[in-house]
């Protein structure tokens, strides 16, 4: 199971590199796959007629070859018909003897003659047709009588050739030696005439040959395994056939025969039956045969194709492996130059950091330049980040010191604050110990023993602590009133005020807002004198904390830009930055959810009322996470 | 006793070779002891080497080489004369003194000549005293006519191997046909002529103009069988005690007239002349002719084409026609089919002697030319039949290996040979064995040694004769003029051989 998943992924991971590499496969199909097909047919077909050529050239001279043979063979056989023909005694023998003993000498001298001319190693035999009335005409080893040839189909021709040399075709002829009884031979045949008295003949001479000679001649030539190889005479007749019954009948393909007409030598293709062949001939001087060879088409191309598939295919084999080869050495170039430059990148990065890499300058073009700016790109946004990182560090640091400072400070800070007040108490200076005190609380319910949420209750007591002290710095100069849950019926007043105990909300909510309106609305107010009134209820799920003055107002628009843009708010005595209503109203937000927040109702000249949104339930799932966690 | 010294000399020095050999062949030389005495039986049987006639295998792997080296116990090297001019390497032989122990030549003239001229040089040793000493079994085999006609100047110098006689032509008849003119097969001159006749009377064969009664080849015009009628079987017969050719033979002039008689009457192939061997057999195998001069190893093969061509055709050999006075016979050829002579250069002319000797052992003989009873041949009374292919395996050689029969037993056991074919061994016995012995007339000239006028004339005379005889039966010469050749035969020679065939004769007569 594994294992077919892991083939499963191999066989995809080849797939994947197939389809990476297809650039490469499209390369090699179009630039060398098909070029060197196309090429490689061209020279097949090319090939293949030349072989076709090349091979019945090579037929013909096998058959020139035989041709020699037989015409070197058939001239020694004429050489011995010629002696004999030529010998003034077998003439004198032939026609002077009438008497026994003339006969009787004359068979002598003939046998002798005849003896000399079958020494000739071609000579299978010499035969003398005579007249009957001979006394050895009927002797049937050399001497037959007239009437046997004159039964022959090529008596006529020979008699009309007039005493030349006239070849026969193979035929079978009946000897009575008892190991040779039926033979196939071939003779050549002349016309003995009377030398003195050329109207009477006196006799035919015919020098006999074994047609074994020519079928070892014809044995011996090979051209094809499905060659037919037969000699023809110039009208046609079978001369010689390793089919003994076609010897003498006319060749029965006509294509052949019209094809060898008229020349002497040639490679003609013929189409017969639906059959491709190539006849291959050549004409033996001394007769006018032709020996023809019939070869079939198919056997050369299949010989031609075999060795045409073999080239084709060993062909595009190299040619593959060379481009295999190409590819890797390529492949080889490419991982090493690509190598150098990720080694340089490498270097330079261990040399001279991240820095050097700005230095370097990217002229070249491509994946690899691409591949180096996405790498600079992530450098740099690497850096960045570090950099980001580094100064957040710094910062947080800085905030943790502060943080300690302002753990420490409390303490001291409150045991001095209480020494004061007992020693304004001891002087009994009541107003230094009042001031004291609520400074005291103050610090106290604004630092919140470092927790980010306080109940409404402390976040108001801070703002009356905040405004009781103010009106001492600033006294007879406003007043103050918190009203909670509106103005009808204690029941709901109390029911308010346990809300607000057990509802929180984030530090520093309200003492900015009450800040506002006091040194904004009412500090900057032509009387520097008004009336702050914070009011505390619940409609349905929210708690609302609004906080009103009847100061100076502003405009509705202006007092939109303070919800929506962060300003930093830099106090008047640039005691450093405060929380700006900005700030506020984001923080209630996160605190509460978008649908809370601050809202600003406000003219000049009339005042401004400033409401804050918190969700009820949210306080109390606070205040209950809170009280888990006191837990 | 020379010789005895030198045979201990040469055991001694060959038990010491053997002893130094085995000596370095093993470490302990107690064992040498041991092993002395059966190289020593080995060493008194040297290796021989025969140099024989020219055969297709090697003889030396032939199974009779094998026989004999474990019946005789003497390891023979056999080497082979070439087959084409084994005179001349004969000759280079002879002249290097290659120690050859024995050289085995045929019989024919040429190699008479050549062993006589051996002889005569001193190249080839006298065999008589080894003979006596250690050629018993040789001394009781061989003809000892045989033996006789081989000495050269009164010593004999080679062991013969005698030809085996036989008459080997003799007429064939169309039995059917005597049956059916109601003849029986002719025993007289008259009766063959009767014969003949009836043949062409009453054409048996139905061959109309075609017919022939009587055939031959034309080398035949002096007719086995009927030659013999008029005393004149031989080339040379005895006339007066003397040995005289047919031409100047009494009968001669009767023998002519018959024949032309013959002739003249139509009885005889009138195309005989023209006709050769094959010419006369495919008259008679066609069905044309009704007798013809035939040699019985020719028969099944012309037996064969007859049936083919008539298959109610039978035929037999005639017995030996009487002539005047009684006159009869067949020639039965004689003389050397090989002989076997020992080169002075020969080192072991006694153990070739031993050796030869032994061949001659009757059952040693016997199975060495005709094998084993029931392996290669069996017998039934008296009768020895080959086992074939067995015999032609292991013994179709044996011919090759014999330095001289026993001349009484192995035509019996060549008998083995010829009845290779029943037809051929039928006519053969009814020719050599069926008919009486008086029948048979041997060669006279067979044993002859080699004449060197006679030897040189011999053929071209006999052809000259041949010719005339066939004029005279054609009627192309007179017989008149017989005289006149008679005196062109002597200047041609036929003087000169006469005079030395009876020098030689009156030598043997007595």
């Amino acid at each position: 199971m594994i294992l077919k998943n892991r083939s499963g992924t191999f066989a995809t991971m080849i797939l994947r590199n197939v389809l990476a590499a297809r650039f490469w496969l499209i390369a090699y199909v179009v630039l060398i796959l098909i070029p060197a097909s196309i090429f490689i047919y061209a020279y097949s077909q090319r090939y293949s007629r030349i072989l076709e050529e090349e091979v019945t050239r090579s037929m013909l001279q096998t058959l020139k070859q035989a041709e020699i043979n037989l015409d070197h063979q058939l001239d020694s056989l004429r050489d011995t018909s010629n002696s004999l023909f030529l010998n003034p005694k077998l003439q004198q023998y032939l026609n002077n003897s009438t008497t026994y003993s003339e006969q009787i000498d004359a068979l002598k001298e003939l046998r002798y003659l005849i003896d000399n001319g079958q020494t000739n190693s071609n000579v299978f035999r010499v035969r003398l047709y005579v007249d009957e009335k001979k006394l050895f005409s009927h002797e049937k080893v050399n001497f037959f009588p007239i009437e046997t040839l004159q039964k022959r189909p090529w008596y006529q021709n020979v008699v009309d050739a007039g005493g030349q040399l006239v070849w026969t075709g193979v035929y079978l002829e009946n000897f009575i030696d008892p190991d040779k009884q039926q033979m196939y031979i071939y003779s050549g045949i002349r016309l003995l005439k009377n030398p003195e008295d050329y109207t009477n003949l006196s006799g035919f001479l015919s020098i006999d040959v074994d047609a074994k000679s020519l079928e070892n001649m014809f044995s011996s030539i090979s051209l094809n395994k499905d060659q037919n190889v037969f000699m023809v005479a110039q009208d046609g007749t079978i001369i010689f056939h390793s089919d003994k019954s076609l010897l003498g009948n006319k060749f029965k393909s006509e294509a052949v025969l019209k094809a060898i007409e008229g020349n002497v030598e040639g490679v003609s293709p013929i189409i017969e039956d639906d059959n491709q062949q190539y006849v291959v001939y050549t004409t033996v001087n001394a007769t006018g045969w032709k020996i023809v060879a019939e070869v079939p088409k198919k056997g050369i191309s299949s010989r031609a194709a075999t060795l045409n598939q073999f080239s084709s295919v060993a062909t595009l084999t190299g040619v593959t492996v060379l481009f295999l080869i190409l590819v890797f050495i390529l492949v080889a170039f490419i991982v090493r130059g690509m190598n150098r430059r990720v080694q340089t990148v490498i270097k330079v990065i261990k040399r001279e950091g991240m820095a050097g890499l700005d230095e370097r300058s990217t002229a070249s073009d491509g994946d690899f330049y691409l591949l180096e700016k996405s790498v600079d790109h992530l450098i740099h946004r690497v850096r960045d980040l570090m950099e980001e990182t580094y100064q957040s560090k710094v910062l947080e640091r800085e905030a943790q010191l502060r943080a300690l400072q302002a753990q420490i400070n409390p303490h001291f800070l409150y045991n001095t604050l209480d020494t004061i007040n007992w020693i304004a108490i001891g002087h009994k200076a009541h107003d230094i110990s009042q001031m004291i005190d609520g400074l005291a609380r103050y610090f106290r319910l604004s630092l919140n023993k470092g927790k980010d949420v306080v109940t409404v209750t402390d976040e108001l007591e801070l703002a009356k602590v905040y405004l009781e002290i103010q009106q001492t710095r600033f006294p007879k100069s406003f007043e103050f009133v918190f009203e909670l849950g509106g103005q009808d019926g204690m029941e709901e007043v109390n029911e308010v005020r346990a809300s607000l105990e057990s509802c929180f909300i984030p530090k520093l909510t309200l003492q900015p807002i009450v800040e506002n309106a006091l040194l904004h609305g009412i500090r900057k107010s032509k009387g520097k004198s008004g009336k702050i009134t914070i009011s505390a209820w619940i409609e349905g799920n929210e708690l609302l904390l609004s906080v009103t003055d009847d100061g100076i107002g502003m405009e509705p628009d202006f007092a939109q830009t303070l919800l929506t843009e962060p300003r930093p708010v830099v106090r008047t005595d640039g005691s450093g930055s405060s929380y700006g209503l900005f700030n506020v109203n984001e923080r209630i937000r996160l605190f509460s959810g978008e649908a809370h927040g601050l809202s600003i109702q406000s003219h000049p000249g009339e005042g401004t009322t400033i409401t804050a949104r918190f969700s009820c339930s949210i306080c109390r799932r606070d205040r209950n996470f809170r009280e888990d966690h006191h837990a | 006793m020379r010789n005895s010294i030198r045979i201990k000399c040469l055991i001694a020095i060959v038990v010491c070779l053997a002893s130094t050999s085995l000596a370095a062949c093993k470490s302990g030389t107690s064992s040498n002891l041991k092993d002395t005495p059966s190289v020593q039986a080995n060493s008194n049987k040297p290796e021989l080497r025969a140099l024989q006639l020219w055969q297709k295998e090697d003889y030396n792997s032939n199974p009779v080489a094998k026989y004999l080296e474990s019946a005789t116990g003497y390891k023979v090297k056999y080497e082979m004369l070439p087959q084409d001019k084994p005179q001349d390497k004969l000759n280079i032989l002879i002249a290097s003194g290659e120690p050859f122990d024995a050289i085995t030549t045929t019989g024919t003239t040429d190699f008479k000549s050549l062993y006589a001229d051996y002889a005569r040089k001193g190249a080839l040793l006298d065999l008589g005293p080894l003979l006596d000493t250690y050629g018993q079994n040789i001394k009781v085999g061989v003809d000892p006519e045989a033996l006789e006609a081989a000495k050269i100047d009164g010593k004999l110098y080679a062991i013969p191997t005698k030809s085996l006689s036989s008459s080997g032509e003799s007429l064939f008849i169309r039995q059917d046909w005597l049956d059916k003119v109601g003849l029986k097969a002719p025993r007289t001159l008259d009766e063959l002529v009767a014969v003949l006749q009836a043949f062409k009377d009453k054409d048996p064969g139905g061959n109309g103009d075609k017919n022939i009664p009587f055939t031959m080849k034309s080398e035949a015009v002096f007719v086995p069988n009927i030659v013999g009628a008029f005393g004149m079987p031989n080339f040379w017969n005895l006339v007066n005690d003397k040995l005289t050719p047919r031409i100047m033979d009494p009968h001669y002039k009767d023998y002519v007239t018959f024949m032309s008689d013959l002739f003249n009457r139509g009885l005889l192939d009138k195309e005989f002349v023209a006709n050769k061997d094959v010419t006369a057999k495919e008259k008679f195998t066609s069905g044309r002719a009704g007798m013809i001069v035939v040699h019985w190893a020719d028969i099944p093969a012309m037996i064969d084409v007859l049936v083919k061509n008539v298959p109610t055709a039978k035929t037999a050999y005639i017995p030996a026609v009487v002539g005047k006075d009684g006159m009869l016979g067949l020639s039965e050829s004689r003389g050397f089919d090989r002989l076997t002579f020992i080169p002075k250069a020969s080192k072991h002319p006694e153990d070739m002697m031993k050796w030869m000797n032994s061949k001659l052992d009757p059952t040693i003989f016997r199975t060495m030319t005709i094998g084993e009873e029931n392996k290669e041949y069996t017998v039934k009374d008296n009768a020895y039949t080959p086992i074939l292919p067995e015999f032609n395996e292991n013994r179709g050689q044996a011919n090759n290996f014999l330095t001289g029969t026993d001349d009484k037993i192995y035509p019996v056991y060549w008998q083995a040979r010829v009845r290779k074919d029943v037809r051929v061994f039928e006519a053969w016995k009814f020719i050599n064995v069926t008919e009486p012995a008086s029948t048979r007339t041997p060669d006279p000239l067979g044993f002859a040694p080699f004449l060197p006028e006679f030897s040189k004339k011999f053929l071209m005379l006999n052809t000259l004769v041949a010719e005339y005889t066939t004029k005279l039966v054609f009627g192309a010469e007179a017989i008149s003029d017989l005289e006149a050749f008679r005196q062109k035969f002597k200047d041609a020679g036929g003087e000169v051989s006469y005079q030395e065939v009876n020098a030689w004769y009156t030598t043997v007569k007595k």
